[in-house]
């Protein structure tokens, strides 16, 4: 369902050039579960971020769901990745400002057709899913690493997306909630989300479906971890 | 999705309320010098109160002749000869005024001399002005008939010349002359209004004014309608044809216009004596362009600081950027976030204005000037207000919604 | 040094707007200040006359006409005056000084060369006594002129010059053509110069000639009465009744010229005053405008500020880095102002009201004022981020 082709991106700053993909070929199918490894700076978060359509290759092929996104403009990739994706990011990024339940609407405010009554519905069934129903009026620098987190992935299934696309979502957070967070993500994927994580940790990957190596920008091998 | 829009502006404004107070700062003092130009070019080209008839007079404030090839060249008021030779007799009008500018004169009482402007006006005048009359009665027709000594002043005037009260019926000394006071009306700072002391034509030293084509008069042209004024402005254009000069060989070629107020300032703003399009819309058009050349500076300062207050949210632009807004929605937001500002600072900066305006009135800049905060200055500052608001808001905007999410989310994390 | 100077080059687009705002309020800041010194300059710069207690008596005969005015008019005014005792001297002139009144004409210095326009006026003999003209070459018209075919002028230096060059002006003859009639002239003296319109008038050429009812039709309407020092206002009354003794039928606006004067400059610095006011509130905004980049930006580089510490870099050190940048970042602005500005005097766009004199004080003017609004902007960020204490802006999040 996500395929890249001879995927390349360059990043151009100045007067230095950083290859920061090369010829990336990757297929995920529905329903699985991949973790990305590497060391820091092999470009596993750009690939996250070109398979999340938040960036685009220099090189190569993009096809979600069998469609080719190369000549999406941008209001086509906003849509695409409202419907499409959801995103946990390592260091959570809620809005400050914001209590939860707003936080976790987000995505919906974006969607269109939904009605505030109906928003509110989906983002408590989102906070339920993820434990934090009574937590809902909090705001988020009143919960601890864990809770702000969990919020955050409630926040990127609110809208029932076919991919969760996590980035480190473990790395600000001890291993106790760490695992907690391990837990929601298989379960989600048990019930048929897609995920593909980033992660620096061989612990977690190796609970994992499928692990992709990446060094200095290129797939190094695949294996298939044995199941949990 | 405008509510949210207003929500999510609410709070980025409560984060930092030091930099909304100083952007509201900012849009506050711009607004209030707008305000305020537009409440005194309004009070000028609109006014209420004593010009209250304005929208059914028409005034003539200049005649100009020219030689053959344009060589030479003379610009006055109108002689009273020429307003009752052209003027009075015209059809569509319902009545013709004669008025003179006002003009310093000396004021002798007993033991006391003191200064004063004063206008010399026909009974006419009278009845296209819409004064308050505070005492005694206004000149009518009977007086400018038989010629007598009489003569009006206003409030302010009739309190220095009389501190004790009752000036109707006393004397005054002006121009050798002696005149009674008759009536006493408002304070009023018009263009056709503006005087201390009004008398009629009759009481100036002599009478040669009769005779002259050119001299220090004006003319003011009541229609019955609203709907005459076209019509009234051709016949006077077509009087004008049919103009005599003292020296019909040296200048034969006359103009003179019937115009609204807004005209006779761009006649004599532009220079425009010799056409029948006063220039009005380029005066306006000049205006706009030097209100909107105004707003740069501030606008910039806003664009600035709405600059850091972008990069301050960048995550959170990022973040919302991921999970699926578009550029248009982002710049929207950016958009109502400063429009709301700015409805805030125009509101604020029509309080302000209307302390400005009467600080005006009492430090007496412009004589008995009246000025105050209406309907067209409250819908001017939202006009001003929304403009700005654009103006500023637009190049943030742009660049908010080009943000690179990846950069904006490595970024803070 | 040059280290702040690459980074301020890397921030360049950030810093443009912020360049371009600067910009805009130096240009304001210069555009009073030279208006203001242009002001101050012409108003030291010699008027011509003194006009102390003299008053300005403006006649206001029934008909616009000359022959409305007899020529025995002049004398009998003048006689009739004189025998007030307040009254010290009498002079007629067309239009009287601190009035915006301008009478032009055309002269040439014989027919063949070119034409040359200057102000002009008709002034009696006694004006330079009643103004207090003083001449530097040559004297005022006296009643020995009278009955010369040739019409006695008094000159400008700047008309003197136009006219004659480098050569003396005094008894050399000009001539005016207007009106089908050529008339001469003879230069009987040359004063300094003759700003009637008020301290604060462009200097141009001008010409005095003399006014001589008895030979022509010419009639003046202004008489100017020189009056003891210290006569009161009140003398108007006394002096009104002796005017409308000579001729009642006509009417008198009687003035002093000091409060002529100040009409007229209150009237000519009201735009200045107007304009000054308006810019002082720009800058007030700018100001706090400025402030709030700044401090948005020392925000946002705490952790830079945080690592620089950690190296070693003291908290003067912070605070003269910051308040650096921002006088260097200001400087690119004044700079860039000063280039654009610059063609105004080079171009002569403004002809001489923006002279080089004008014209570099006005941008000093401005270049302080500048510098002196970013260094207070600064003072206080910097002084603020120079008391964090490095741990805890390394962790800032």
């Amino acid at each position: 369902m996500i395929r890249l082709h001879d995927v390349s991106k360059t990043y151009r700053t100045d007067k230095i050039e950083t290859l920061a993909l090369k010829d990336i070929d990757l297929h995920v199918a529905r329903g699985e579960f991949v973790a990305m490894m590497g060391p820091s700076g092999c470009g596993k978060s750009t690939l996250l971020n070109v398979i999340g359509l938040l960036d685009r290759p220099g090189q190569g092929s993009v096809e979600i769901g069998g469609k080719p996104v190369a000549s999406y403009r941008d209001r086509d990739v906003a849509r695409l990745r409202n419907r499409m994706f959801g995103f946990v990011f390592q260091s959570f990024h809620l809005i400050a400002d914001l209590r939860v339940i707003d936080n976790v609407e987000l995505p919906l405010l974006y969607r269109g057709g939904a009605g505030g009554g109906e928003r509110r519905r989906l983002a408590r069934a989102a906070l339920e899913r993820v434990g934090l129903g009574a937590r809902m009026d909090h705001y988020p620098n009143q919960l601890s690493g864990g809770q702000q987190q969990r919020v955050a992935i409630a926040r990127a299934i609110v809208g029932q997306p076919e991919v969760l696309l996590a980035d480190e979502p473990t790395g600000n957070l001890d291993s106790r909630m760490g695992a907690e967070i391990m837990d929601l993500l298989l379960a989600l994927n048990a019930d048929g989300t897609t995920v593909v994580m980033v992660t620096h940790d061989e612990q977690e990957a190796r609970r994992v479906g499928r692990i992709v190596r990446l060094f200095d920008g290129q797939l190094v091998e695949r294996e298939h971890a044995h199941a949990a | 999705m405008l509510r949210n829009y207003v929500l999510t502006a609410w709070k980025v404004f409560m984060r930092r309320k030091l930099f909304t107070a100083i952007s509201l700062l900012c849009i506050v003092i711009t607004l209030v010098v707008l305000m305020v130009t537009a409440a005194l070019l309004e009070a000028a080209v609109h006014p209420a109160g004593v010009e209250g008839r304005s929208d059914r007079f028409l005034q003539v404030y200049g005649i100009r002749s020219e030689g053959p090839g344009g060589h030479r060249m003379t610009t006055t008021l109108l002689g009273y000869k020429t307003i009752a030779r052209y003027l009075k007799p015209l059809k569509t009008p319902e009545r013709v005024a004669a008025i003179t500018l006002p003009r310093q004169v000396s004021v002798y009482q007993a033991e006391h001399a003191s200064e004063a402007s004063l206008r010399n006006v026909d009974a006419d005048y009278w009845k296209i002005m819409d004064f308050r009359l505070l005492a005694g009665r206004l000149p009518d027709a009977d007086d400018d008939r038989t010629g007598r000594m009489v003569c009006v002043l206003n409030a302010s005037t009739a309190r220095r010349l009389f501190p004790g009260g009752a000036p109707v019926g006393q004397r005054i000394e002006v121009d050798g002359r002696t005149l009674q006071v008759i009536g006493v009306v408002e304070d009023a700072a018009h263009i056709n209004a503006f005087a201390d002391v009004w008398a009629p034509l009759a009481t100036q030293p002599s009478t040669a004014y009769q005779n002259e084509l050119r001299g220090n008069f004006a003319a003011l042209l009541l229609a019955r309608d609203p709907a005459d004024l076209p019509a009234i402005q051709r016949e006077v254009a077509h009087a004008a044809t049919t103009f005599v000069s003292e020296d019909p060989r040296e200048l034969p070629t006359t103009w003179f216009w019937a115009d609204s107020k807004l005209d006779v300032y761009a006649r004599v703003l532009l220079n425009n004596q010799g056409r029948p399009d006063s220039g009005a819309a380029r005066l306006l058009a000049l205006v706009g362009g030097a209100m909107l050349l105004f707003m740069l500076l501030p606008a910039l300062n806003l664009v600035n600081l709405n600059m850091g207050r972008i990069l301050e949210r960048s995550a959170e632009i990022g973040v919302r950027k991921a999970f699926g807004a578009t550029s248009r929605q982002l710049a929207a937001q950016l958009v109502v976030e400063n429009v709301l500002l700015c409805a805030a600072g125009g509101l604020i900066g029509l309080a302000c204005t209307a302390l400005v305006l009467r600080w005006f009135e009492a430090a007496q800049l412009i004589p008995y000037l009246q000025v105050g905060v209406d309907f067209a200055v409250f819908g001017w500052g939202m006009l001003f207000a929304l403009v700005f608001g654009l103006l500023s808001g637009v190049l943030p905007a742009w660049a908010m919604s080009r943000l690179d999410p990846v950069h904006a989310l490595k970024g803070a994390a | 040094m040059r280290h702040l100077l690459t980074l301020t080059w890397k921030r360049k687009s950030r810093n443009l707007m912020v360049s371009l705002e600067i910009l805009l309020a130096f240009a304001i800041v210069f555009a009073i200040a030279a208006a203001g010194l242009r002001y101050g300059q012409l108003y030291r710069a010699p008027l011509g006359y003194d006009g102390a207690d003299t008053w300005s008596v403006a006649v206001l005969a029934a008909d616009g006409r000359d022959e409305a005015i007899p020529a025995d008019f002049y004398d009998t005014v003048r006689r009739a005056l004189l025998e007030l005792p307040q009254v010290r001297g009498v002079a007629f002139a067309t239009h009287p000084p601190y009035q915006m009144s301008t009478w032009t004409s055309t002269f040439r210095a014989s027919t063949g060369t070119p034409e040359i326009e200057s102000n002009a006026l008709d002034a009696s003999d006694d004006l330079a006594a009643v103004l207090g003209v003083k001449l530097v070459a040559g004297r005022w018209f006296t009643r020995a002129d009278e009955g010369d075919s040739a019409l006695p002028a008094v000159l400008n230096r700047r008309m003197a010059e136009a006219l004659f060059g480098a050569q003396p002006a005094l008894g050399r003859r000009f001539v005016s053509t207007e009106y089908h009639t050529v008339r001469t002239f003879r230069v009987v003296g040359v004063i300094e110069d003759f700003r009637n319109h008020g301290p604060l008038m462009t200097p141009a050429r001008f010409v005095i000639t003399r006014f001589a009812p008895a030979a022509s039709k010419a009639r003046v309407r202004t008489i100017l009465v020189k009056v003891a020092p210290g006569t009161p206002r009140a003398f108007e009354a006394a002096l009104g009744r002796r005017l409308q003794s000579v001729r009642g039928d006509w009417s008198y606006q009687i003035d002093t010229l000091a409060a002529m004067r100040a009409t007229v400059l209150k009237e000519q610095l009201l735009p200045l005053v107007v304009g000054g006011v308006i810019a002082s509130f720009m800058l007030a905004m700018v100001a706090f405008g400025l402030f709030g980049v700044l401090w948005q930006r020392t925000a946002r580089r705490i952790p830079e500020i945080g690592l620089r510490r950690a190296l070693g870099a003291s908290a003067a050190h912070i605070y003269r880095q910051i308040v650096a940048e921002q006088l260097l970042l200001s400087s690119f602005a004044v700079l860039a102002g000063l280039a654009l500005l610059v063609q105004l005097p080079l171009t002569g766009a403004l002809g001489e009201a923006l002279n080089w004199t004008v014209f570099g004080a006005a941008a000093a003017l401005s270049m302080a004022v500048i510098y002196l609004l970013s260094l207070l902007c600064a003072l206080y960020p910097a002084w603020h981020a120079s008391r964090l204490d490095p741990r805890a802006a390394l962790h800032y999040e």
